[in-house]
């Protein structure tokens, strides 16, 4: 650096020109430390049987909670089949078997009627 | 007075039972050296002790992720680096020489706690003409005389770009005395 350097340290100097209270520095670290928060303490985690099955508890109840409306799901489908099946044997009876049905025959009527059509045939 | 060994502090810092202790001969170490840190850069002793106090908060809360890679000299010159940039930008006083700091400097004379002449006002006026990272820059190396490979840890600049710095600084506040004589 040299010339210029030499330029301002030798009209100015280098020491600081800042300087504090008297006293400041002195009392400063006891004030300091006075002000500095507590830390904290870490939590010690405790292992338990509770700590140990916890987990597989919850990953029991997540099972279940998955697993019951993917259940419903499958089951309401299947039950839709049954339904579909039973509409479509419910066509394949005849005006007169419809006629019968419709007049809210209680089971052994219903048993009646059937033996007695088939014997009929 | 208790001897200062950096060494023997870091392993203290490490122990909960003896890391206040520890942190107890940190802050009596560098004090004065911090103080002088943050004081050149934002002149008033009052918010000097704000910056320098939450600089020695945040180094505290933070103590426990010091690995010890870097001195704590440059981890805490970083501190209080960076506490003193966030006070001047809440200031507005990031730039060169602008409302903010001209009231400072103008107040200096008056200043109980500035001890010195006309001619330190006028150079205090040349440093706080230069642009901020130069202004750090020079204070760091003309009154701490710092290395320039401490300054490229605290800064994160490269020793070569500190170097150019100082050099423009001195170059500038040379220029600024000379116009007024």
């Amino acid at each position: 650096m040299g010339k210029e350097e030499d330029y301002i340290k030798n009209r100015y100097g280098t020491e600081s020109p800042f300087v504090a209270p008297d006293g400041y520095f002195e009392s400063f670290t006891d004030h300091m430390m006075e002000m500095l928060p507590e830390k904290e303490t870490p939590i010690v985690k405790i292992n338990t049987r509770w700590t140990r099955i916890k987990p597989l508890l919850y990953m029991a109840a997540m099972f279940i909670t998955l697993f019951l409306p993917i259940r419903y799901l499958v089951t309401s489908t299947k039950t839709d089949n049954t339904m579909t099946q039973t509409a479509a044997s419910i066509k394949e009876l005849s005006d007169e078997d419809i006629y019968y049905l419709s007049l809210n025959l209680d089971e052994y009527t219903f048993y009646e009627y059937v033996t007695d059509s088939d014997s009929n045939e | 007075m208790v001897n200062y060994n950096e060494a023997i502090i870091i392993e203290q810092l490490r122990n909960k039972a003896t890391q206040r202790e520890a942190f107890s001969q940190i802050v009596n170490h560098y004090t004065k050296q911090l103080y002088q840190q943050v004081r050149h850069l934002v002149l008033d002793h009052d918010q000097t002790n704000d910056i320098l106090q939450n600089t020695f908060i945040k180094a505290w809360l933070n103590i426990d992720y010091f690995r010890g890679d870097a001195k704590l000299s440059t981890w805490l010159y970083k501190i209080a680096l960076n506490e003193s940039l966030i006070f001047l930008k809440k200031e507005n006083r990031t730039t060169s020489l602008d409302e903010g700091d001209g009231q400072y400097l103008t107040q200096l004379k008056s200043d109980s706690y500035f001890s010195g002449d006309q001619a330190q006002i006028q150079l205090q006026k040349a440093i706080h003409q230069l642009p901020s990272k130069q202004r750090i820059v020079f204070n760091l190396k003309y009154y701490q005389e710092m290395k320039y490979e401490a300054m490229s840890e605290i800064t994160g600049t490269t020793v070569g770009a500190l170097k150019a710095s100082y050099h423009h600084a001195v170059l500038k506040i040379k220029k600024h005395l000379e116009s007024l004589n």
